[in-house]
């Protein structure tokens, strides 16, 4: 059974088999937790794809700022004094000491605490100390900061882009627009971020969250059997698989999962009329617009690390439910920690008082103290200690990811479905996950 | 004089008395005897808190919290709690609250006392001989008479910007 292995051959073995145990269904376990592949992860996934950095209504003014990350890298994402959007990163030319050494504020200038060179909130270098005695040469223009090669502003998300060469996001998003587009679009305002994102540790990795997204719907009966019992939320968002639930896969490298009320219902994740009369096809088409309207719960991932679930819940017995859309990024901090930043959105014109009441819903499900979120993340630790065992690496233990899988599924591919993608007309699949996984091996063995 | 003093320390005493007695029940996991210790009205409040320079205070949000409760709220945290399905809490987090640098206000407002206590709560998980501990001030209000003092009000400012445990399920 057990095979002589060496640690430092193991990410090479891993993906050349990886094909292989995708095809089959299977995912190696020790790819949620191993030096190496994490190393590759940063290179060749964190450094070449689109990743989300913020929303554009978190820099309401010129000036304000945020420290972000892409992988571990710090940047500083920030509107300049001309009203644009930029990621630079958070290191000074000089010396490499972080410019930006608080978490959110407005400057106009950064100033090196180093040695003083100083930086307009654009990135150009204006000022360097003693450089009419020691740099007279020096060109400024030359050493300005670091800006991230490409940046996009995604009807209000923003994502970044370290490859010079990348393809232009929408080209990486490809038809799974249609999805994302019906999260967004809604009301001709389309979605602003209520307050601070939350940050918070995982000793997980971050492929854990972000497989999640991707239509993990047999999770929710169990994990969150706690919330279904106090009645947070009803079985039909978070009940036992079944037909009202609707999978989305291989949708251009993304996946999104869904439950949906039956044709003809008016759902919109529990937004109250006060939101919903501001919403219009507008932008969407009539079959995204249906798509939105029959909406119970809908949660996806933009390949890597950007997740997004739209749903309604309440936070007592005495309360309505409400709806909200919340976005994270599961922010790898080494091959078996996260952190998870997550920020509520809400429709721009929804009234001061629902944007609250939506804050308040989504903290009291989806945020550290969440009901919801609080048992996912008590679950995956688990996977990250296994995937660090030598049995895991003597036996080259591989998980089961074959749920809904051709004929493991009891029903076919929906062939009139509207959307992009392969769609399931059941949620008891795992389509959503292989998806991620597939998407994951093809980055990650993609030549330089 | 005297008679006002000695009116302040029985107050003091007993609002000491009352931190020490909550931090017994939550560390207890007695959660239905630590809501018959809240105010119909509780107002409980963990802000979220980013790093912020100096001069822009103390990064504490006026708009995202770690929780923001009234007492439904907290009710039906503390019914879930009973569940043999909430993960995050069973194995339950064992607690250690340690309460200190009680500060009594001399005056009393329309809601009641202002009390300003330091926390340290030590969390351990599993079999982690590592806790993860949780400092910050308690900005609380309690209201009612000396022999049955209930919190009207909490702020809980925490001293982190990224909580370092995995879910923050336990009541601070």
């Amino acid at each position: 059974m057990a095979k002589d292995s060496h640690p430092g051959s193991d990410a090479a073995a891993l993906l050349a088999g990886m094909e292989d145990d995708l095809a089959k269904g299977m995912v190696p376990l020790r790819v949620f937790n191993n030096r190496q592949i994490y190393e590759l992860e940063l290179r060749r996934i964190f450094a070449r794809s689109w990743v989300f950095i913020g929303h554009e209504t978190e820099l309401p003014n010129p000036g304000d700022y945020a420290v972000r990350h892409i992988g571990q890298d710090p940047f500083i994402f920030l509107r300049d004094d001309k009203g644009e959007i930029r990621v630079l990163f958070n290191s000074c030319r000089h010396r490499g000491v972080q410019i930006c050494r608080a978490a959110m504020g407005n400057a106009s200038e950064f100033v090196c605490p180093y040695h003083g060179w100083t930086y307009r909130n654009d990135g150009t270098l204006i000022g360097v100390p003693a450089r009419s005695q020691g740099y007279r040469k020096l060109k400024l223009e030359d050493w300005g900061l670091f800006p991230a090669p490409h940046v996009t502003n995604y009807h209000g998300l923003v994502f970044a882009n370290l490859d010079p060469e990348a393809i232009p996001f929408e080209r990486h998003l490809g038809s799974y627009a249609w999805y994302l587009d019906t999260q967004l679009l809604l009301s001709e305002g389309g979605m602003e971020v209520i307050g601070e994102p939350y940050r918070w540790i995982v000793d997980a990795n971050w492929k854990q969250g972000a497989e999640n997204f991707c239509g993990d719907s047999s999770h929710t009966q169990m994990v969150h059997r706690s919330a279904i019992e106090v009645g947070v939320t009803g079985a039909a968002a978070a009940g036992a698989p079944g037909k009202s639930g609707l999978h989305v896969h291989d949708c251009d490298g993304h996946a999104i999962s869904t439950r949906l009320a039956a044709p003809g219902q008016s759902v919109f994740w529990d937004y109250p009329e006060e939101v919903t009369r501001h919403f219009r096809p507008g932008r969407l088409s009539e079959a995204q617009f249906d798509f939105a309207r029959r909406g119970v719960v809908h949660d996806g991932t933009v390949f890597p690390n950007f997740s997004y679930l739209h749903l309604g819940v309440t936070d007592s017995a005495e309360r309505a439910s409400a709806g909200f859309l919340t976005v994270r990024v599961w922010q790898p901090r080494g091959p078996g920690e996260t952190e998870i930043w997550s920020w509520t959105l809400v429709p721009r014109e929804a009234p001061d008082a629902y944007k609250q009441r939506a804050y308040e819903v989504s903290m009291s499900s989806f945020s550290p103290s969440g009901s919801f979120e609080q048992d996912d993340v008590a679950v995956w630790p688990g996977i990250a200690r296994s995937a660090r065992t030598v049995f895991a690496e003597l036996n080259d233990i591989k998980l089961n990811y074959q749920m809904g899988m051709g004929e493991m599924s009891d029903s076919p591919h929906l062939q009139d479905w509207p959307g992009p993608g392969v769609a399931e007309a059941s949620n008891a699949g795992e389509g959503g996950l292989r998806t991620f996984h597939n998407t994951w091996l093809r980055q990650m063995t993609r030549p330089v | 004089m005297a008679v006002a003093a000695m009116m302040d320390e029985r107050m003091e005493a007993a609002c000491t008395r009352f931190l020490f007695r909550e931090a017994e029940l939550l560390d207890r996991r007695m959660f239905d005897d630590w809501l018959g210790l809240l105010d119909s009205a509780i107002d409980y409040r963990i802000p979220v808190r980013t790093t912020r320079l100096a001069q822009d205070g103390g990064g504490f949000s006026a708009v995202a919290h770690f929780m923001k409760e009234d007492l439904g709220t907290l009710t039906l945290r503390v019914r879930r709690l009973d569940s043999d399905y909430a993960w995050a809490e069973n194995p339950p987090t064992r607690t250690r609250r340690l309460v200190t640098n009680v500060r009594v206000s001399e005056m009393e407002t329309a809601d009641g006392r202002a009390v300003t206590s330091n926390f340290a709560v030590y969390c351990y998980r599993g079999d982690n001989p590592t806790p993860v501990i949780l400092t910050g001030e308690r900005q609380d209000v309690l209201s009612g008479p000396v022999g049955a003092l209930r919190l009207r009000r909490r702020l809980v400012l925490l001293d982190s910007t990224v909580l370092g445990m995995e879910s923050l399920s336990i009541f601070l």
